[in-house]
């Protein structure tokens, strides 16, 4: 009975405290990190594709955020997405963005917003279809 | 020196026939582009949100409805009376014409082939099935003028179709309820239109060799073809929104046609959104089949923007050749002028917070020759 508790503790344990671990780190600037996973393989223009994304301060510790906002625009056009995608916070603090849908070639720049502290943060990714 | 003004004559005519018979190459980016525009066909998927999607004896049965002119209320008009199978499914008109009393309506008859995959149909997407889009001009008064009432009778009272319905659904057309044999009759419909996917072109054939570096097939493609596909996806940018295999994004956009109809105005996309998010059968309703709702999304989230005002989908430019006039309201006769409106068209009619990806791009005569020899390779 002992070593099945133990057994799932660390299966509770390594979930939670390496989810955001298992995602690709694509911004590292000042006190935060972003880390994000694709559903898609390589994201292609007309494709719907989710992502999954967390947050680390400068010492790795996952920022526990209650909301974030997604948006993506195309500067260049002036233009964004013609649809909204969802945001969900999963009980494991990593947001998935449902449904991200970026229907023109070209770069796309996509923007993570969200309160710390009371402060407003917002991170710019570049992303060229 | 008559001499040398014939050697140099001569060798003006050799270097001019060589330059025209120089083969036109493609970069590496130009290259991942155009193969973006295939394969084609694509891999043939079913429609999750109509059980009849696929399916061999619902095809055909759609096909027979397509057909039947039974299916108007004055028992003039099937669907084929506009989308004409010897006319790539369109009517070669304008705009089309209302079964009632023949005036002309204010759209452009699209075709029907190649609609499989899509999000979005009609010129402003007020349909987000290929299904809910046939129950849109079978109960519109000016178009063919059915009702569920009566499409309910004609199912039950003719025995080959009753015996159909009854295959397909596992129910007797007379246990369901009016609004449930009309979608199940949408579905047999959308089912066969699906199935019209037009064969591999002369640019496919092409792309293929590009792709494989079949430096002697792609000599079977034109050099006019050639330098008109890289101004297609070059400095006309006309892959931005003329995107993919089916050269289209399946998306909407505003080129600066205008859009007063009479008595007012078309919309397009901004009025097709608020249509779409209330109709009744739309994938937010009980008739979409799907087990995950998830692979049916898109009328959840779609954005309602100010800049929607005016946009019309974005077609297909596969056959192109073939579905003149063009336009949403079919105002441009020839693909030649389609090709001028885009070299020089006029940015004042675009919308002030529109997408600044369209301008005048004072093409030569021969580039817009050459653009025109792309497109009939579609």
């Amino acid at each position: 009975m002992q070593k099945f508790s133990l057994f799932f503790f660390l299966l509770f344990y390594v979930y939670f405290a390496n989810a955001c671990d298992y995602q690709h780190k694509v911004y590292s600037k000042d006190k935060l990190q972003l880390f994000v996973k694709t559903s898609l393989a390589e994201v292609s223009v007309g494709q719907a594709f989710n992502i999954n994304a967390c947050f680390k301060d400068n010492a790795n510790n996952l920022l526990k955020l209650n909301a974030i906002e997604f948006d993506a625009t195309m500067p260049a056009h002036k233009h964004g997405m013609n649809y909204r995608p969802k945001v969900i916070l999963e009980s494991n603090g990593i947001f998935t963005v449902e449904n991200v849908l970026l229907h023109m070639p070209g770069r796309w720049q996509m923007q993570f917003e969200f309160n710390q502290a009371d402060q407003k943060q917002t991170i710019l990714l570049d992303l060229n279809l | 020196m008559t001499t040398l003004k014939i050697w140099l004559f001569t060798f003006f005519l050799v270097f001019s026939h060589t330059k025209i018979l120089a083969t036109e190459t493609f970069t590496d980016a130009e290259i991942v582009s155009i193969s973006a525009h295939g394969p084609w066909p694509p891999k043939q998927t079913v429609d999750p949100s109509n059980f009849l999607s696929g399916n061999t004896a619902a095809i055909a049965f759609g096909k027979t409805l397509f057909f039947d002119k039974s299916l108007s209320g004055n028992g003039e008009f099937s669907c084929a009376s506009c989308h004409q199978a010897d006319k790539f499914f369109t009517d070669g008109l304008a705009v089309s014409i209302q079964a009632k009393d023949k005036k002309a309506l204010f759209r452009n008859t699209p075709s029907v082939v190649n609609l499989a995959n899509q999000r979005w149909f009609g010129w402003g997407g007020e349909s987000d099935s290929l299904w809910s889009h046939a129950i849109l001009p079978l109960l519109a008064e000016n178009e063919m003028g059915a009702t569920a009432e009566m499409i309910k009778n004609l199912i039950i009272k003719n025995k080959t179709y009753k015996e159909t319905y009854q295959a397909l659904v596992n129910r007797p057309a007379n246990k369901d309820s009016a609004e449930i044999v009309l979608v199940n009759i949408a579905k047999a419909l959308a089912a066969y239109q699906e199935s019209l996917v037009t064969p591999p072109t002369e640019f496919d054939k092409f792309r293929t060799a590009l792709i494989n570096n079949d430096i002697a097939a792609q000599q079977n493609y034109s050099n006019a073809a050639k330098r008109g596909l890289k101004i297609f996806v070059g400095e006309a940018r006309c892959n931005f929104c003329h995107f993919g295999p089916n050269f289209s994004s399946g998306e909407f956009a505003d080129i600066g046609i205008p859009f007063f109809i009479e008595g007012g105005v078309d919309a397009g996309r901004y009025t097709g959104i608020q249509q779409v998010k209330s109709n009744p059968f739309n994938l937010l309703s009980e008739y979409n089949d799907a087990a995950n709702k998830n692979t049916t999304w898109w009328t959840s989230q779609v954005s309602l923007l100010h800049k929607n005002w005016g946009e019309f989908k974005v077609p297909s430019l596969r056959n192109i050749q073939n579905t003149a006039p063009y336009m949403h309201n079919g105002s441009i006769n020839t693909l030649a002028d389609v090709v001028l409106h885009y070299d020089q068209i006029n940015e004042e009619r675009l919308h002030a917070d529109g997408e600044r990806i369209l301008r005048p791009l004072g093409l030569s005569q021969q580039q817009r020759d050459d653009l025109l020899a792309f497109l009939k390779t579609l």
